[in-house]
């Protein structure tokens, strides 16, 4: 069967093209749960949780402060400062 | 008594809040989910449940994109009874259809694996593919660069001065126009050149393109009959890429 003249080049680059967009995303992913295990790790020390326990109080703290968990926790990793009250658990 | 994920609670909480099963799954392993795509694809459609934690990181991915929508709707945690509340691992479904229901959908999945796995494979085979494209380019590029460095430098020296009694004994020229590998060779007087490349070459005189140079100071029309120098210069200005130029260096040219 004849194929068009631009067929295989163009799914070739739509598929590259796809690749190359989910690998950043998958990078962007990778940042965020890195940063977001930082904060649960400090959070952990501080007030002596589990990991799970430690991401709930996350969160809690996502849901009271209508903010993202992943941008909590940059906050969180770079300032090492908590204004949500001692979690309860 | 925890009771079992009602079916496709999950799977009708992630087409309320308009994502994709790939894109609710990198929301969840950006927030530090562990399951692989496959395994959350069963978690969706209640064939597999998740443990807890798994299972509140996945709500809350649902959670923050129905906040993101402007939704009121939110999904509730296993602390709040989501899921069957805080139970430790998997449980078996206890009831002989849900049993049933969920043996269907463990196939359903293993069917699912396998189309991502051959996903997988493709994706594999065209970044191979792509990482050797991109290898041979990054040559190509390295070698153009040597080349350009080269002519520079000989063109600054002055040797390649293209002043109207310089000579050329000779010159080979080697690029690429288009898609096509062209050439170009002088030899005792006579031009032969690859008719693609003469083409280019012709269309650049007749638009009546000119070579400047500042130091030093040389003007130069393109050129296919006049000086060895002037062709070289128009011929390598009519390659889309050039991949090699040699020429005498016995005589100042």
């Amino acid at each position: 069967m004849a194929e068009g003249a631009a067929g295989p080049g163009v799914d070739r680059s739509a598929g590259i093209a796809d690749l190359e967009l989910e690998i950043e995303h998958l990078h962007k992913a990778l940042i965020s749960r890195d940063v977001i295990g930082q904060a649960k790790g400090i959070l952990m020390e501080r007030f002596k949780l589990t990991a799970d326990e430690a991401f709930l109080v996350l969160v809690k703290a996502s849901q009271h402060q209508n903010v993202r968990v992943a941008e909590l926790s940059v906050t969180l990793a770079d300032t090492g400062e908590w204004t949500e009250p001692a979690p309860e658990l | 008594m925890p009771h079992p994920e009602p079916p496709h609670e999950l799977e009708d909480a992630r087409r309320d809040v308009a994502l994709s099963q790939d894109e609710l799954w990198m929301r969840y392993f950006a927030l530090g989910g562990a399951a692989m795509p496959t395994e959350f694809e069963a978690y969706l459609v209640g064939a597999l449940s998740p443990a807890p934690a798994e299972r509140d990181i996945l709500v809350h991915a649902l959670n923050e994109r129905s906040m993101e929508l402007g939704l009121a709707r939110r999904w509730p945690y296993s602390e709040d009874g989501g899921g069957g509340g805080r139970r430790e691992g998997m449980e078996l479904l206890s009831h002989p259809s849900a049993y049933e229901t969920a043996r269907d959908r463990a196939a359903a999945a293993r069917a699912n694996s396998m189309r991502l796995a051959a996903r997988i494979d493709r994706a594999q085979a065209v970044a191979g593919t792509t990482r050797r494209r991109a290898w041979l380019l990054r040559l190509q590029a390295k070698a153009l660069r040597d080349q350009g460095a080269a002519l520079r430098q000989r063109f600054d020296e002055g040797l390649l001065s293209t002043a109207p009694t310089s000579e050329v004994r000779w010159f080979s020229l080697d690029g690429v126009v288009g898609d096509e590998a062209v050439w170009a060779r002088w030899t005792h007087g006579h031009l032969r050149c690859h008719p693609a490349l003469m083409t280019q070459a012709r269309l650049l005189v007749e638009l009546g393109t000119t070579f400047e140079h500042d130091d030093p100071p040389a003007h130069v029309d393109a050129t296919v009959t006049g000086t060895p120098a002037a062709v070289m210069l128009t011929l390598a200005s009519a390659c889309d890429r050039v991949l090699a130029v040699d020429y005498s260096r016995e005589v100042r040219l």
